[in-house]
């Protein structure tokens, strides 16, 4: 069994992501709403907020879905249908994905 | 992953040269709940009136689905028909997905709706569905399952 997390920074992408989600069965999922470390630094460190302000960055915001997944092999195809159908997690502003093996879980694992 | 060979065969793939809403959705309940006895067949009909809920995908493309609890699993149809026709609201359709399912396999369901949506967005698609040959139809989606 493998943790798999996905932080999407593009937003736009967050609809084709949900629903490949739910094609391969994922139905665990959680997504969260995120903020980037930039974002929460810029509203509570006034040095920070100074320096943001004098290059206008813009916030970044992003969507964090967390799941568990029974088998690599399908984390694998995952990525290989996302990357197809747009969502690249090698470019640059798609976001990441992570997954690495669970120690320990309990929680339903049935699919229905 | 669903397969979507696991719900749908040759069987469930019918011709439709009616243009009539009821007429088709008539043909299409049959086709899905072939393995009925008869007398269960009426009685799901007649549960599913008024219940059937339309879905245009665009493309050409329409899902008609209802979910109750008279059937025990997922029931596929997949109408394929000669002309184009404003089946229902939207642009005109020429293949109509007709699926019932049961409470239970609401899931399932939805992981299937997602697959069948990422099948028809495939190329060579439209060329398949809109050839009136069920083999073709049956080839091109083992072709997907296989390759995707």
């Amino acid at each position: 069994m493998y943790i798999m997390i996905i932080v999407l920074k593009n937003e736009k992408l967050l609809k084709k992501l949900v629903s490949t989600l739910i094609e391969f069965e994922l139905y665990d999922c959680t997504v969260l709403d995120g903020e980037g470390i930039e974002n929460v630094a810029a509203q509570t460190v006034p040095l920070y907020s100074a320096v943001e302000g004098l290059f206008g960055k813009e916030l970044v915001y992003n969507k964090t879905c967390i799941c568990y997944v029974p088998d690599f092999d399908i984390i694998q195809r995952f990525e290989k249908v996302c990357k197809k159908d747009g969502i690249d997690f090698s470019e640059k502003n798609t976001g990441m994905l992570m997954a690495f093996p669970c120690a320990y879980y309990i929680g339903p694992k049935e699919k229905e | 992953m669903v397969n979507l060979l696991s719900f749908i065969n040759e069987e469930h793939i019918i011709i439709i040269n009616e243009r009539k809403h009821e007429a088709i959705l008539k043909k299409l309940l049959d086709a899905c709940l072939m393995d009925y006895p008869a007398e269960k067949k009426v009685e799901i009909k007649r549960e599913l009136i008024g219940q059937m809920k339309d879905v245009n995908l665009g493309k050409g493309y329409c899902l008609t689905h209802a979910r109750l609890d008279a059937v025990d699993d997922i029931h596929v149809a997949i109408g394929l028909m000669p002309k184009k026709l404003k089946y229902t609201k939207g642009p005109a359709v020429q293949t109509i997905f007709c699926i019932l399912t049961p409470h239970s396999k609401s899931r399932t369901y939805l992981s299937f709706t997602a697959h069948l949506t990422r099948m028809l967005s495939e190329q060579g698609s439209r060329k398949a569905f809109s050839s009136l040959d069920k083999k073709q139809v049956v080839a091109f989606i083992k072709d997907f399952e296989e390759n995707s």
